[in-house]
């Protein structure tokens, strides 16, 4: 039986203690399969003496070689032809190349089931036509970042009526649609319906900021929600304060905090991490997190900040199974929270290196601030 | 920090300064053009009351780190002297300048006063790489006898807006001659008013900075760009003394690879990757000792960098080559191919193989981003190597340990920089 496929049919998406043999399992397949598939990928493992038969428990899964992210954006690592890549995606690459990521038809189908496992779990679908704000860029031919993507897609959560984006496309280029917004807004709100907001945190901040420099204060329907993705400090020095921000959104537009949902999420892993009511990203089945030391690469206790490593059995079509990212993140015990969710959870600290490496939020900054992208 | 006319000034009553800035500038303008002595005797007031153990703790408040306060208050109180900046004045300009040179030219009527006369205004774009380069640039604008606009760097901390007003407690007749804001950059609208009164735009920075103010400014203001710059080392020769790698040790660790003449890499003159080895198996505990002479203290996200870029750079030896030489705080990354390029900074840098007769090929690509070499070799050969690097387009050649350091009377990236400044103006007359 398929490992991979009994784990994301699993109705429990945070139910890690009963779905560990199968998580293990699953990995192991995953591995063995791009093993087989993509010779670069045995390769790197190979030349680290790491044998495959040796991954029995949860514990072992430190010891697959995890990949850094930016090894991806100098070497195509594939394990199954272009023409089965179904959907194709690039990081935002404000600094340096983008990374291509492709995914095939079946990581397309087990991710939408983690999906739709996740956002249910959360109450994040509804059937009320809903007018949604689109903190970031519309999609068009010229854009194929994947975090546009994944803003269109979430206004399929609930039926939408319309939309109005922050980044209106101008057939090359992007402009900001301050005014756009602003009258929209007050129409949402005429209407009564659920409004849904959805983008970078960076740029709903910006929004509010503007409301209220214009004494706009909205009420708008209580079920209006927000929902974000990409990432708050720029930079490891910048506090951004979350807390402030959600209770000035309630002021401002009349959502509750509990109403405004975070998302995190790497192209290059695919898995989907939800903020929990207390604003934590808890760990779900279909993945482990993993924080290591930058100096020694060996996982950290948690606690410790370090880099984020994450191990996830979904992606077939490239040998995404371990990765490294660029973020410096602290893993917590689930218990920690308070939510009622046992599953670990992490806190993404920012980016590695020093203040001009920048992030796609600080890329969204820059368009806010005036420059043309 | 925003300072105008010598007072500090919040954002907002900027926005006001701006409006008037023109005819602020203009008034300026009008009056006689600024004697360079009068520049260079306030700076040396400064430079006297520069004591370490009065300004040592507000550098520290102002962000540079404790290791090289020292250091940077010995510079400073050089740069600033009447003596270096006499000299400097007169190496770049000559002994003539501020007055003006009368004489007929062959095969013409004329006669000829020629004057070297500062460009009027200059809008500064400071980098944020290195401490208190924003200082100096505006002393150099000032030292022309020009108007400074400076745009200061992100996060800069309010260092410069402080040795101003110092100045100014000297000088206040200077106090007209600098505007300094902290607008963002990317305020494109601002940046683009401050460039359109400038006659010329003086950029410090990347790439991409240098790109922005290329599409910014008019035709008819003048950019005077200081761009980034890659250095490197060049080892040749066998009787090579454990001194010399001692000095390129020093840099790496001084500077942490940071600055535009920071040795990124060595190459070494050979064909052989057994040289390399060599090499590699000889610097690596010079370089480790060299670091613990240096002891850095890296914030967790450079230390998160560093790591990731040497784990991922382990994980590409299987597919390029490479070998790596891991110390405590340092390696070395030795290559097989001969591209230039930077290092993993912090202490961590690439040795590669150069055989003199591809210097030229391998180096012309990057004409215009290379500055400094730090040459080792036998006395007898750098007059050879010196040529063919000139040929690439290297500017500087010192040995390691110099790499990083200015004589008095150096040409910045090949140019004077108060040259930059000035413009040669000619009142002719006919009887």
């Amino acid at each position: 039986m398929d490992a991979r496929n009994q784990l994301f049919a699993y109705k429990r998406p945070y139910d890690l203690d009963h779905t560990a043999d199968l998580f293990v399992s699953a990995m192991k397949q995953n591995i063995n399969l791009h093993r087989a598939k993509c010779p670069d990928y045995d390769k790197i493992l190979a030349e680290r003496g790491y044998q495959t038969d040796c991954l029995k428990t949860e514990q072992d899964l430190k010891f697959i070689p995890p990949i850094p992210t930016m090894f991806y954006k100098a070497h195509t690592l594939s394990s199954v032809p272009d023409q089965k890549m179904v959907i194709k995606s690039t990081t935002s690459g404000t600094k340096g190349t983008p990374t291509k990521v492709g995914l095939d038809l079946p990581t397309c189908y087990y991710g939408a089931l983690m999906l739709l496992r996740i956002l249910s779990y959360y109450k994040l679908f509804s059937v009320v036509p809903t007018n949604y704000i689109i903190l970031g860029y519309q999609p068009s031919k010229h854009n194929k970042m994947g975090a546009v993507k994944t803003a269109y897609g979430a206004t399929f959560l609930a039926p939408a009526l319309h939309r109005e984006y922050a980044l209106k496309d101008t057939g090359s280029s992007y402009r900001l649609n301050i005014e756009g917004i602003k009258a929209q807004l007050l129409r949402y709100q005429r209407l009564k319906l659920p409004v849904r907001f959805i983008g970078f945190p960076a740029y709903l901040s910006f929004l509010i900021q503007t409301l209220r420099e214009n004494n706009i204060k909205l009420k708008l329907n209580p079920h209006s929600k927000i929902l974000l993705g990409g990432g708050w400090k720029q930079f490891l020095s910048e506090e951004v304060d979350k807390e402030a921000l959600y209770q000035m959104v309630e002021e401002t537009l009349g959502i509750e905090a509990r109403n405004v949902k975070e998302f995190f999420a790497v192209v290059e892993s695919n898995v989907l991490f939800c903020d929990c009511k207390h604003h934590h990203f808890h760990v779900p089945i279909y993945a482990r997190v993993i924080i290591r030391d930058p100096r020694t690469m060996e996982p950290v206790p948690n606690g410790t900040p370090g880099l984020l490593n994450l191990i996830s059995p979904l992606v077939s079509s490239m040998p995404l199974g371990s990765i490294i990212t660029d973020d410096i993140a602290v893993l917590y015990d689930g218990k920690q929270c308070g939510c009622g969710m046992e599953a670990p959870y992490f806190e993404i600290l920012g980016r590695v290196g020093m203040k001009e490496i920048k992030t796609c939020a600080a890329g969204a900054g820059e368009v806010l601030q005036g420059e043309r992208r | 920090m925003n300072l105008v006319n010598g007072e500090v000034m919040s954002s907002d009553a900027c926005d006001e300064v701006l409006a008037t800035l023109n005819n602020r500038i203009q008034k300026t303008l009008a009056k006689p053009t600024l004697d360079p002595a009068v520049v260079i005797a306030a700076c040396d007031t400064l430079s006297a009351s520069l004591h370490e153990n009065q300004y040592a703790q507000t550098l520290i408040d102002y962000g540079v780190s404790a290791q090289f306060v020292h250091e940077y208050i010995r510079e400073a109180k050089i740069m600033l002297s009447k003596e270096y900046l006499r000299s400097k004045l007169q190496t770049e300009l000559g002994e003539n300048y501020g007055t003006s040179q009368q004489y007929k030219p062959s095969f013409y009527d004329g006669t000829v006063d020629q004057q070297v006369v500062p460009l009027g205004v200059l809008f500064h774009i400071a980098a944020g790489n290195a401490d208190g380069l924003p200082v100096f640039t505006v002393i150099e604008g000032l030292l022309t006898g020009n108007i400074n606009i400076l745009k200061l760097p992100l996060e800069e901390g309010g260092l410069t807006v402080q040795i101003m007003l110092a100045l100014f407690r000297i000088q206040p007749r200077l106090a007209e001659y600098v505007y300094i804001f902290d607008y963002s950059s990317k305020d494109m609208e601002v940046m683009r008013q401050l460039a359109d009164l400038a006659d010329a735009v003086v950029v410090w920075g990347g790439d991409a900075a240098i790109q922005s103010v290329r599409e910014m400014a008019k035709p008819n203001t003048k950019i005077i760009e200081w761009g980034h710059k890659i250095s490197f080392a060049y080892v040749s020769g066998d009787e090579i003394a454990d001194k010399a790698l001692e000095g390129i040790a020093q840099n790496i660790c001084q500077t942490n690879q940071l600055l535009c003449s920071s040795c990124q890499g060595i190459y070494i003159d050979t064909e052989h990757m057994d040289d390399i080895d060599r090499f590699c198996n000889r610097f690596l505990p010079i370089l480790e000792k060299t670091c613990s002479l240096y002891p850095a203290r890296l914030g967790i996200g450079i230390e998160a960098q560093v790591g990731l870029r040497l784990y991922n750079a382990s994980i590409e030896t299987v597919f390029n080559d490479t070998k790596i030489w891991s110390g405590q705080n340092c390696s070395l990354l030795a290559c097989t191919d001969m591209t230039l390029q930077t290092s993993i900074m912090f202490r961590n840098c690439w040795v590669k193989r150069l055989p003199r007769k591809e210097i030229i090929g391998t180096l012309r690509p990057y004409k215009n981003y290379l500055q400094t070499i730090g040459l080792v070799c036998e006395k007898s050969e750098m007059n050879a190597l010196s040529e063919i690097f000139w040929r690439t387009g290297v500017v500087r050649i010192t040995d390691g340990a110099h790499m990083s350091k200015m004589y008095n009377g150096s040409a910045h990236d090949g140019e004077f920089p108060l040259r930059r400044y000035t413009k040669t103006v000619a009142l002719e007359r006919y009887e």
